[in-house]
């Protein structure tokens, strides 16, 4: 939860104000980039923060920073992911850092082996913990295509986990 | 020196690039300072001795930690006097008065330092300062970082 008084502050052109909601967004933003795009990352990582503080005075309603920081990085994440056609299967270092348990290594691997698209509706749901409608609002996609991606995203990772 | 992306969790150089976007008109510079890191760093981090020095218009300023913030007492020549608070970390200094906003980032680079240095007026309707001055501080800080031990 970001405070909206920060937002304010920082829409107003605080520095500081803006320095502290960007190390409160940064975590959420990286978590989503590397997990949608994990071979641009970093860029990805940029990108959003650069979009999402230039249209920072344009957020209306302050409370709603962590929808409008997620929908923008989701969008910049699966842009990127898309410019690079890098749905292909991704070098196990990134997990590794993660956490040192095989099984978990195995498992973030299948995830990332995933298309960006059906990983990203999988970072919403396992990781950030969004409702259905929650995600396909964040994506402005209708709640059936989310639920279609997540039973095909589910379908890949029970084969790939038990191949 | 401690690893710079590792204390803020973002490149200094980018959170910078970042702390610009929100911030329209203002002035961004880049030089790349033939020193290393560490001479640049011990430059840009002791405001109180070196700001001075790089700054036109500062004729003093002195440190003091309060509240758990480091706060400048900012002296200009032209008499005018006012508080920064000032946030500081391995390649990365943020400073805020009521009028202005300063900032560098810095980042280790093949051949010396990457350092980018903001300014931004707080006041709305005044003209961005000029990029030949801040250009001109950072020839300064370079002059006096290879100037170090």
């Amino acid at each position: 939860m970001v405070d909206p008084a920060l937002v304010g502050a920082a829409q107003a052109g605080d520095a500081l104000a803006l320095d502290e909601l960007l190390e409160e967004l940064l975590p959420m933003v990286r978590r989503l980039t590397t997990t949608v795009a994990p071979s641009v990352a970093e860029d990805a990582t940029q990108e959003a923060l650069l979009a999402i503080f230039r249209n920072l005075r344009e957020l209306r309603n302050p409370e709603a920073i962590v929808a409008w920081t997620r929908k923008l990085t989701i969008q910049t994440a699966l842009r990127l992911a898309r410019a690079r056609r890098r749905d292909e299967p991704v070098d196990s270092a990134p997990a590794s850092r993660i956490d040192p348990g095989e099984q978990l290594i195995e498992l973030v691997d299948a995830l990332q082996r995933l298309p960006a698209e059906q990983r990203t509706v999988v970072a919403l749901r396992a990781i950030e913990g969004l409702s259905e409608q929650e995600a396909a609002r964040a994506l402005d996609l209708p709640v059936g295509t989310v639920k279609s991606r997540l039973n095909r995203a589910r379908a890949s990772l029970r084969k790939g986990w038990l191949t | 020196m401690a690893d710079m992306s590792a204390e803020i969790g973002l490149d200094p150089v980018v959170r910078l690039r970042v702390l610009a976007a929100a911030l329209p008109g203002s002035t961004l510079v880049t030089r790349e300072i033939g020193a290393p890191l560490a001479s640049v760093w011990a430059v840009v981090e002791d405001l109180e001795r070196y700001s001075p020095l790089y700054e036109p218009s500062v004729a003093s300023a002195a440190g003091e930690e309060r509240g758990g913030r480091k706060i400048l007492h900012m002296t200009y020549k032209n008499g005018f006097r006012e508080d920064c608070v000032v946030r500081l970390a391995a390649g990365w200094c943020l400073m805020q008065s009521p009028s202005v906003v300063v900032a560098f980032a810095a980042r280790s680079t093949k051949t010396g330092t990457l350092l980018v240095h903001l300014e931004h007026w707080r006041s709305p309707g005044q003209a961005s300062f000029a990029a030949s001055k801040l250009e001109g501080e950072l020839l300064e800080i370079e002059r006096l970082a290879q100037s170090l031990p």
